[in-house]
């Protein structure tokens, strides 16, 4: 019924879903970039009272804004300024809202997140300096949409209180980025949803519990 | 927004539609899927960065899958005239294209088994359709059915594969146009090629649209739009086929009430969830309602 060069054909697709099901597999996390100090404190983010907030310009004219609900992870720091952070943070794209549930849909589609493909971002901190205003320039990893890059976010400690048997301490990061580099391209070319996305984390971790 | 319904709806089908006129006197039927799968993989790559091989974006496979069972068709050709040949083509076809689908919800062996039997069954019994009913009534029908597919895929949120596929639907529709206006006297079959193709495109659309949707759609919606090709076989049925033309129209009805259905259910599906979001906002309206109207009176 087939021919030599069909056979061969066949042998060619019959090659393709090993490489799709490469395609398919976890991404690995990335390694941590530098070992902690000995003095060092691990925060572990409360997700009840931590936020991811965005905003895009929709059709050239407004901004719009948007809201991830679901922020965990973990903060390491030393001394008590602190004299040195490091973040190892996941975002749970799922949780995204925009206060209109069709578009949160649209929003949790492949056109934008894609969350059942890609149900987790991450970002985890490579390089970490303190500036002279008391702000923290942190460096690191992002994977978002199955592509990791590196970003630079600025950093601000908002503070850090004992309550009773724990402590708690916040950090507001704010970071712009460009999400064609992550492979979430629609409306660009349309001129309908803006390229660049600005992304302010607002984040509060504790030493024990919630 | 106008350029890409020209690019995707008219110039991209269109320019298909011509190459399958074209290389169809010199190659036969084998191609005619190579060249719907085409417009498909044009469109796909037009709408979205395809991002080098493997695409980073796992519906971008449906592109692949297509192409992998426009191959397949167009070796298999006409050589595979019985039964048992037909059926192993439509079975190789399947599992190749479930294989290549690693689109959430159908990456596991038994959801992966579904989607190849659904495939292979719908394209086997299209095929005698596909391969004795040319002209342009097919060519309309299997338009209707991918379009219906491209509309429940856009309602359930997930525009980039609405618009590829909207491009296989209007390439159906020029086809189809150019074979009643070009060559009215030479049916223009669709052959098996061409059918695997677009039973590929119509299943494995409606499951990706399946894979991705987070809204909770009901899922016969998209096995109606998946399965609406088979309303063809409604032109087969003993009162149509006297006439050909009653057997082109019931051929096209079919369809269209399948498809007819599938969207229907997403439409108010849809509207359902936007009376949600309208019922909040008119509590914010209420709310604003009663605010000013608190103030007005605490200021007289």
């Amino acid at each position: 019924m087939f021919c030599k060069p069909c056979i061969a054909a066949f042998a060619l697709l019959a090659a393709l879903p090993f490489v799709a099901a490469t395609n398919t597999a976890p991404q690995s996390p990335a390694p941590a970039a530098s070992s902690a100090p000995s003095n060092a404190t691990t925060w572990k983010i409360d997700d009840v009272h931590s936020m991811a907030m965005f905003r895009v310009q929709h059709f050239g004219a407004g901004m719009f804004w948007g809201r991830f609900d679901n922020v965990s992870g973990s903060i390491t720091t030393s001394g008590e300024g602190p004299d040195s952070v490091s973040f190892d943070i996941a975002i749970d794209p799922a949780t995204v809202s925009s206060g209109n549930e069709k578009l949160n849909g649209h929003l949790m589609s492949p056109d934008f997140f894609s969350v059942k493909e890609f149900p987790t971002m991450t970002f985890k901190s490579t390089k970490a300096e303190k500036g002279s205003d008391g702000m923290w320039t942190v460096t690191g990893d992002m994977t978002m949409h199955g592509v990791t890059k590196s970003i630079v976010a600025k950093v601000e400690c908002t503070g850090r209180q004992k309550m009773g048997p724990s402590e708690r301490i916040g950090f507001e990061a704010m970071f712009t980025l460009d999400r064609s580099e992550f492979g979430m391209t629609y409306g660009i070319d349309k001129g309908a949803i803006g390229k660049s996305v600005r992304v302010i984390v607002g984040m509060e971790a504790t030493t024990g519990g919630k | 927004m106008e350029q890409d319904l020209i690019i995707h709806g008219v110039l991209l089908p269109a320019a298909c539609a011509v190459v399958l006129l074209l290389v169809t006197r010199r190659w036969g039927t084998r191609v005619r899927g190579v060249s719907c799968a085409l417009a498909l993989l044009l469109s796909a790559r037009a709408n979205d960065s395809f991002g080098g091989f493997p695409p980073t974006n796992g519906w971008m496979w449906i592109v692949i899958a297509s192409c992998a069972v426009a191959l397949i068709g167009a070796a298999a050709g006409e050589r595979s005239g019985s039964r048992t040949g037909r059926g192993i083509v439509c079975a190789l076809a399947g599992c190749i294209a479930a294989l290549l689908m690693p689109v959430p919800m159908w990456q596991s062996a038994d959801t992966r088994l579904l989607l190849a039997g659904s495939l292979g069954a719908i394209a086997l019994l299209l095929l005698p359709v596909g391969m004795h009913r040319g002209g342009f009534s097919f060519w309309c029908a299997c338009s209707v059915a991918i379009a219906g597919t491209s509309a429940v895929a856009l309602l359930t949120g997930f525009a980039k594969l609405a618009v590829a596929l909207g491009a296989v639907s209007c390439a159906c529709g020029w086809i189809g146009v150019a074979s009643a206006l070009v060559r009215p006297r030479h049916a223009l079959h669709a052959g098996i090629s061409g059918t695997l193709v677009l039973v590929a495109v119509s299943v494995l659309g409606a499951a990706s649209a399946f894979g991705y949707e987070t809204s909770s759609t009901p899922a016969w919606i998209f096995v109606a739009a998946g399965a609406s090709p088979l309303g063809c076989w409604l032109g087969e049925a003993p009162p149509f086929r006297a006439s050909r033309m009653a057997s082109a129209l019931a051929r096209i009805l079919g369809v269209v009430v399948i498809a007819g259905a599938a969207v229907t259910g997403a439409v108010l599906h849809a509207n359902r969830n936007a009376s949600t979001d309208a019922d909040a906002y008119a509590c914010v309206n209420d709310a604003r309602t009663h605010a000013s109207s608190t103030n007005a009176s605490s200021l007289r």
